[in-house]
């Protein structure tokens, strides 16, 4: 026999390529958890500094009894105020495809590299977020310890004598890494008494990944890879609305700084920009954005800090 | 026309020859930061005793005044004010742990901040394992505490402490009678309850037998929690009594 028309003889005259590429792309594993939705929106308002200054006040303004009937001796209230600054700052990425790549589309083409840099935003806000927490005076949880539930009531306890409401699911919200929330399922597993029962403690028994997971004790969780560790140790949080905050300076409006006609995404928040280098055949694609995050208010956050 | 290509000896085969680069993978990249202590982030060591829960001010730009420059200015402003003891990494007093911020470099540019006590080990497939001694961070923080780089004990703290404690053994109480398994973690939290009220005892009595009141206290230490004093409410009352209150039912 001789002569067939074979795939390896095929593969070594030319007529057939070792490999062809997919036109199915794998996303290897990576944590897509956007919190943005967690803090309140500052409007930018203003001009002349990258800094917005916020004051904070306290109401609950309650009368004093009069000393008698025709003498007043009131003194005059002062509102106590405060103040916190948010700062925005310059974040980037680009990414820069080639003609050739363009030319030889496959799985990951250019509009996918866009979709990469479109979906930076809430990735960095997130990671803005989570390195607040670290410095949250309040803490509970112990350094080197596993997290528990009595770390996580303790949490509630502490919120709420510094009045945080927890009367509706989500007034308050639990971000915590992955490895604190296997400790947490894991104390949960060994709870006894009333808590075994609860459907909220049954739920997280099932082992949830990234992102929302559930909520226990009417707290929604969140799990994040972001929460960030300075050692051995994670530092999560639990905290209530107004707690932490964010802005955005706006983008939107660029022009005359950039021809409309390079804008490929244009938003308020963020816009993406192409930038040609006709020399070597590159197109850059940058992102643009100026978030700023703060703490609002410490008494509305705890930090949870337990073994990493 | 086609001619004879001879390929010898070729190049020895290493399968860890791709990974071996001594930075951490992009994910490590971070930002710097210094540790605060706020007043009642205390917990208790069952060997070193009471120690600080430290928090830490991270220097990344946009994040609660941080600039585009990394300046922590701010930051920092805002932490004082809040009642934090900022730990500079070159404070003298930190002695042996000067320097308590370490980097190690991560591929693609950029570096990875942690505290100093932390180490990495890559394996040969690219997986990271972090490789901690706990007994680094105890004695970081023991030192800080000796050194008086953090706020003083309180009682305030140590009430956060002991109350978070007995709340658990209360649990624990409850639970053991339908569940005889926990009978030694009972007694283990017993334990440490009965050694942290011990601990504390032992630190107001050495405050009592020791001079502790300032030479001057309109200058606080640095750091220490203003002491509110109490004043007599008698005078109060007796002006109140002018009008009736001290006669009045339940006073």
């Amino acid at each position: 026999m001789a002569l067939e028309s074979s795939y390896a003889a095929f593969l070594s005259a030319g007529g057939r390529v070792t490999r062809v590429l997919s036109s199915r792309v794998h996303e290897s594993l990576s944590d897509p958890t956007g919190l943005r939705k967690l803090m309140d929106q500052h409007e930018w308002d203003g001009g002349g500094s990258a800094t917005s200054n916020v004051t904070r006040v306290t109401r609950g303004l309650v009368m004093a009894a009069a000393t008698s009937e025709i003498v007043g001796g009131a003194t005059n209230t002062l509102p106590t105020t405060t103040n916190f600054d948010i700062t925005v700052a310059r974040y980037l990425a680009t990414v820069a495809p080639t003609d050739l790549f363009r030319i030889t589309d496959g799985g990951i083409n250019v509009p996918y590299l866009v979709g990469l840099l479109t979906e930076s935003l809430d990735l960095t806000l997130t990671d803005l977020l989570t390195a607040l927490f670290a410095n949250v005076a309040g803490n509970v949880g112990t350094s080197g310890n596993d997290m528990t539930v009595d770390d996580f009531y303790d949490a509630i306890y502490y919120l709420n004598l510094n009045l945080n409401g927890n009367s509706n699911a989500g007034d308050l919200a639990a971000v915590l890494h992955q490895q604190q929330l296997n400790d947490f399922i894991e104390s949960i597993r060994g709870e006894v008494g009333p808590m075994q029962f609860r459907e909220d403690a049954q739920g997280l028994l099932d082992a949830p990944g990234v992102g929302f997971v559930g909520q226990f004790a009417k707290v929604p969780i969140y799990q994040s890879d972001s929460v960030v560790s300075t050692g051995a140790d994670r530092r999560g949080c639990m905290f209530g609305r107004g707690a932490f905050a964010y802005k955005l300076a706006p983008v939107g409006a660029m022009d005359p700084m950039i021809n409309p006609a390079d804008i490929l995404v244009g938003t308020p928040e963020m816009f993406i920009e192409r930038s040609r280098d006709s020399a070597n055949g590159i197109t850059n694609l940058y992102v643009n954005s100026y978030p700023g995050t703060a703490e609002q208010e410490d008494l509305r956050a705890v930090r949870i800090t337990t073994d990493a | 026309m086609q001619r004879t290509i001879t390929l010898q000896g070729g190049t020895p085969y290493r399968v860890a020859a791709a990974r071996e680069e001594d930075a951490l993978p992009a994910q490590f990249r971070n930002d710097p930061f210094v540790f605060v202590h706020y007043a009642t982030a205390w917990e208790y060591h069952d060997v070193a005793g009471f120690l600080p829960n430290l928090s830490a001010i991270v220097a990344t730009p946009g994040v609660n005044g941080v600039g585009k420059d990394r300046n922590m200015a701010r930051a920092i402003g805002g932490s004082v004010a809040k009642g934090g003891i900022v730990i500079a990494t070159d404070d003298r007093r930190l002695g042996l742990w000067t320097d308590y911020v370490v980097s190690y470099p991560v591929r693609g540019g950029g570096k990875h901040f942690c505290f100093r006590g932390i180490g990495y080990d890559i394996l040969p497939g690219g997986r990271v394992l972090t490789v901690d001694d706990p007994g680094q961070d105890v004695e970081f923080r023991k030192h800080l505490r000796d050194a008086g780089l953090v706020h003083p004990l309180g009682r305030a703290a140590y009430n956060v402490v002991i109350e978070i404690e007995k709340r658990g053994l209360e649990r624990l109480e409850k639970r053991v009678n339908a569940n005889p398994h926990l009978t030694d973690k009972l007694h283990a939290k017993r334990t440490r309850v009965a050694a942290i009220e011990q601990a504390w005892s032992s630190l107001t009595a050495v405050a009592e037998t020791s001079p502790s009141e300032p030479a001057s206290p309109s200058e606080p230490t640095k750091g220490a929690a203003r002491k509110l004093r109490p004043t007599s409410a008698t005078a109060d009352l007796r002006a109140s009594a002018m009008r009736g209150v001290l006669d009045a039912p339940g006073v």
